[in-house]
């Protein structure tokens, strides 16, 4: 019997998935996709978040003149067949995993947007090869925003990369302060976290200061912006966010997320 | 629970090597597991020894070696 030996091998077990994320990426950057994967526990509101976010977000404008507020409200620059006064517009759909049931498809149907639903069977969280499949049967074409639904959980999808380019962790004022400290892998690689549900701060002694450390201690960049998705409050600033990012990779197809970020903060973020 | 699926990219990674160094039995694969990989070593474990039942890496033992960072890869298989 031969004597025992060793096989150097060094590959990374997602290095599959990876590739085929990479594949994904590069064919959204292409297409001037900006794709957003959305995670959160389940019961976080993530469907009610997208379904305002697809009927509120795709239309803005007229641009001149409207200078409101003291938020910061991201100009994004006119695309090619803009003009000045006319009203500006994202093309958004939606891929969403589920478990089981296409209960969340059909409620984000009633916004308008085109809707895929994946249903893993069991598997807890999207992988790049099923976003590359449902992607492959929907039209790209003029798409400025695909937005993933991730399966409810806080745990595996945060390991899968997809090809997105924002990552948004969702969590809600009802889940605890400590959510960030409990599942930090899903904040500390996040691009945004949403704080949801914030109409109901006050019923559950919601303690923002303590949350809010919480969450900076694994997530020191990320862009936070605190939303009711039922009443609406908060939400325009995730709008301009949104459409900043996806006029932004509009305008020259980048992959690199840095610069996409230079871009967001030169218009005024945080 | 995502685990289980990795688990088995592991293994098959393992296996795919094992083969190619014409080796017939896999006696241990070295993985490093990232604190920040999402990857909980004990359900890798447990994976591990459902999984491995069948194949050339029946008796192999797992060795995790536990590092700060995302890393998650198989290092080495020791074989014969």
């Amino acid at each position: 019997m031969a004597a025992p030996r060793i096989v150097e091998i060094h590959e990374a077990v997602q290095g599959r998935n990876n590739a085929v994320a990479a594949r994904n990426r590069r064919l959204f950057a292409e297409l001037g996709i900006t794709v957003v994967n959305v995670m959160s526990a389940p019961g976080s509101g993530k469907t009610e978040f997208l379904a305002r976010t697809l009927a509120d977000a795709a239309v803005w404008g007229p641009a001149p003149s409207s200078n409101s507020t003291s938020v910061p409200t991201f100009i994004p620059p006119a695309g090619p067949n803009l003009t000045a006064d006319a009203p500006r517009r994202l093309r958004t759909a939606v891929i969403v995993g589920d478990i089981a049931t296409d209960n969340d498809a059909k409620r984000l149907s009633r916004t308008g947007a085109e809707v895929v639903q994946i249903t893993t069977g069991g598997y807890c969280h999207l992988d790049a090869g099923m976003v590359a499949q449902a992607a492959d049967g929907m039209n790209l074409c003029g798409l400025d925003v695909l937005i993933i639904e991730n399966v409810g959980n806080m745990v595996c999808p945060a390991t899968f990369d997809l090809g997105e380019s924002v990552r948004v962790a969702l969590l809600s004022v009802t889940e605890g302060e400590d959510k960030p400290l409990k599942y930090p892998t899903l904040f500390q690689r996040a691009d945004v976290v949403i704080l949801n549900k914030i109409d109901l701060s006050d019923a559950v002694e919601f303690d923002r200061a303590a949350a809010m450390g919480n969450l900076r201690r694994v997530a020191p960049d990320a862009h936070v912006f605190e939303v009711s998705a039922r009443t609406g409050r908060g939400m325009s600033r995730w709008y301009d966010y949104l459409r900043a990012r996806a006029t932004g990779d509009n305008l020259d197809s980048t992959e690199d997320r840095e610069s996409t970020d230079l871009l967001v903060e030169a218009h005024g973020g945080s | 629970m995502h685990e289980v699926g990795l688990m088995q990219d592991a293994l098959d990674i393992a296996l795919e090597h094992a083969k190619r160094a014409d080796a017939t039995r896999i006696l241990a694969v070295r993985m490093r597991v990232g604190a920040l990989s999402g990857v909980e070593p004990s359900s890798l474990e447990f994976a591990f020894e459902v999984m491995k039942a069948g194949t050339p890496a029946k008796s192999a033992r797992l060795e995790i070696d536990a590092v700060p960072g995302r890393e998650f890869e198989v290092i080495e298989i020791e074989v014969e």
